[in-house]
């Protein structure tokens, strides 16, 4: 066991995995001789080659569109899309190719395909480059949707996502990549994919969230529970699809009161999802509406306004007390 | 089958063979001026994103000769269609510079277009390319309406390899629009070298496919780049056709203040090209044809520096970014979400 970042975590994973077998190749723009311009591929270029670590022209439909390709074929390629908001110039080859091929051919042609990306906001960066889209591809039937928030859940999650038959999409939160270290098991591990992650227990109330939040939530619910007595559940998603229903309705029918948090805006974002099968499912145990912290229905804000645009400690705490007293 | 080479002024600032220029001393030192803003702007606004001050910074270092010489042939109501590495060029058609600085520091009033702009400057692409359509259509419009006015759209070699790229020069040589299509080929894409990103010699090259004009010129010789854009343009304001550029240039500086170019390039290839730095270049040939002298390049330098420090003062002293603006521009008129998120926003104040 060694301390790793969470950038750490998935360039050790990509590199186990690229070791123990060769049909794993990755492309993208900047990953080879550059490293990826987080730094994710470090090392990779030297030690595979630029047959393996394939630095790509600037053009996001052929890296995904080949990619698919190369997956139908016998290769397992994991594809780079820079920041994710430039997979919107090859979002046709996820949406209508890789997420439909096994449907349209009867499962005679398949895509085990992984598309890893920079996401989500909070480091001041330009347009574009903040944005969440996980719902694009949730709503997409065939494309599973994968987010850790920790360097552990990252390295264990990148295996499962490699391994797996269909096509996933792989999203890192920028603002994690080197925000703190954790010990993570050097060698080959899965995490599974689909599979919630409760990380702090509780009667009250339940938290959901995925992605950045997991830098600040746990801080945030403690000092809620020392000032008011309570004790509230924490649900790291992991993935958002399939999503681990099981484990979010056995949660909130235990607490009654639930608060979803994402950074993507709040209009059809996952959490909306989320909260329509907790109706379903634990409609006669809620004890309060259900409510969430989202971004806001806007373009993603410049810098200088994102910390208040986004999600944040205050935001939740606040709304944290009003379903507690509610 | 690389194009011709147009080059109007060699690296040691003399006239190359064969060519004449027309322009007068004060049209030079105009040119020369602007370039010198360029240039000002590029280290001010370096220094200042490392002290903290300015987000990300991705520097035209090296570029003032192609971005000056083309943007100052704009006429009134032209379009410029920058890209990120493009804030000399959008200085040049009239973007004040403290409206540069706003956008840097990630200021809700960022690229406030003065309501008097004399050329329409459009938002610098981030998303690569995908201003390059958007040309098309603004050309197209003017062409639907029998006007003179001619659309100038920059990218980057990089760029060339996108769809988009080849969908709107192909669509703006099926319908004859009017696009001065200015590729910045600064040899690089980040880390990506422009031997990876096409296996033609020249982006020129590339025009044959579509069935357009195509010029391959020095884009370090501000000169060339001036004469050939006016001529393009002239001839584009009855004729309607567009025309692809290719400016061969250099990137300077690192992709942007986040990159670490010793990664994937040698100090000797940067050095190389340094020599061909297209503001010593000009000096040269000002020096050489114009009697320009050292003291007063000094004091065009101290005067250029004061206005943009005078800029980025006025940037400055702007009252910080207020959360509720965000809530403003989405819409002509405010949905009632957006109401409500606001109300909640100012609550919360
Ligand atoms: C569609 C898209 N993909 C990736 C990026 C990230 N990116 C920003 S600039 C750049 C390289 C652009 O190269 P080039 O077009 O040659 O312009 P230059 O930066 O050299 O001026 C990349 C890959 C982006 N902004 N947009
Ligand atoms: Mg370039």
């Amino acid at each position: 066991m060694a301390e790793l970042t969470m950038a750490q975590a998935i360039n050790q994973a990509l590199m186990q995995t690229m070791a123990q077998d060769d049909t794993v190749i990755l492309l993208g723009e900047d990953i080879g001789r550059n490293g990826g311009v987080f730094r994710v591929t470090k090392d990779l270029f030297e030690q595979f080659g630029e047959d393996r670590v394939v630095d790509t022209p600037l053009s996001e439909s052929a890296i995904l569109g080949s990619a698919v390709g190369l997956a139908m074929n016998g290769l397992h390629p994991v594809a780079e899309i820079q920041f994710l908001g430039f997979i919107c110039s090859g979002f046709h080859q996820i949406i209508t190719q890789a997420a439909r091929l096994r449907s349209r051919s009867l499962g005679h042609f398949t895509v085990p395909l992984v598309i890893r990306a920079p996401y989500g906001g909070g480091i001041g960066a330009p347009e574009l480059h903040s944005d969440s889209l996980e719902t694009f591809f949730v709503h997409s039937p065939g494309l599973k949707v994968v987010v850790p928030s920790r360097p552990f859940d990252a390295k264990g999650l990148l295996f499962s996502a490699i391994a797996d038959p269909d096509p996933v999409i792989f999203l890192e939160p920028m603002p994690l990549y080197r925000a703190f270290r954790e010990e993570v098991p050097s060698e080959v591990y899965f995490e599974p994919l689909g599979k919630a992650r409760v990380v702090h227990e509780g009667m009250n109330l339940t938290v959901i969230y995925w992605g950045s939040p997991g830098a600040w939530i746990i801080p945030t619910v403690l000092s809620v529970e020392k000032a008011t007595g309570s004790t509230i559940e924490v649900i790291d998603v992991r993935t958002l699809s399939p999503l681990d229903e099981e484990t979010i309705i056995a949660s909130v029918t235990k607490t009654g009161r639930v608060l979803v948090v994402h950074e993507a805006v709040r209009t059809a974002g996952v959490g909306a999802e989320i909260i329509s099968r907790i109706m379903a499912e634990a409609f006669y145990r809620m004890e309060a509406p259900p409510m969430r912290v989202c971004g806001y229905d806007t373009p993603y804000p410049v810098a200088q306004l994102e910390r208040e645009w986004l999600p944040n400690s205050a935001r939740v705490e606040r709304t944290l007390r009003m379903l507690l007293e509610y | 089958m690389a194009k011709d080479w147009i080059q109007y002024v060699n690296k040691e600032g003399e006239l190359t063979e064969g060519k004449e220029i027309a322009l007068e001393r004060t049209e030079c030192l105009a040119l020369y001026e602007l370039m010198v803003t360029c240039r000002v702007f590029e280290h001010k606004a370096t220094v200042l994103q490392r002290q903290g001050f300015l987000g990300t910074y991705a520097s035209g270092l090296g570029q003032e000769a192609a971005q000056v010489g083309s943007a100052s042939v704009l006429q009134k109501n032209d379009w410029l269609f920058p890209y990120g590495r493009d804030l000399g060029a959008a200085i040049v058609a009239g973007i004040p510079i403290d409206s540069v600085f706003l956008w840097l520091m990630g200021h809700q009033e960022r690229w406030l277009t003065p309501s008097d702009i004399h050329v329409h400057v459009v938002p610098p692409a981030v998303e690569v390319a995908s201003q390059i359509p958007h040309a098309v259509g603004v050309a197209w419009s003017t062409k639907l309406r029998r006007e003179p006015q001619i659309s100038l759209c920059y990218f980057g070699d990089g760029a060339t390899s996108k769809g988009d790229f080849h969908e709107a020069v192909n669509m703006a040589a099926v319908f004859q629009v009017p696009v001065v299509f200015f590729c910045e080929n600064n040899q690089w894409a980040i880390s990506t070298p422009f031997a990876r990103q096409t296996a033609v010699e020249s982006i020129a090259d590339k025009a044959s496919a579509y069935g357009l004009p195509s010029f391959r010129i020095d884009g370090n010789d501000v000169l060339a780049v001036y004469q050939t854009v006016k001529d393009v343009t002239e001839k584009m304001r009855e004729t309607y056709q567009p025309v692809l550029i290719e400016a061969v240039t250099y990137r300077l500086d690192a992709h942007t203040t986040a990159d670490d170019p010793r990664r994937y390039r040698t100090d000797d290839e940067v050095d190389r090209w340094r020599q061909l730095d297209p503001l010593i270049r000009a000096k040269s040939y000002l020096i050489r044809y114009h009697q320009w002298s050292e003291s007063e390049d000094d004091a065009l330098i101290n005067k250029i520096r004061k206005r943009v420090d005078d800029a980025w003062q006025r940037a400055n002293d702007k009252p910080p970014s207020r959360l509720a603006s965000v809530f403003h521009h989405v819409f002509y008129s405010q949905t009632t979400d957006l109401k409500q998120q606001e109300s909640e926003v100012q609550q919360d104040g």
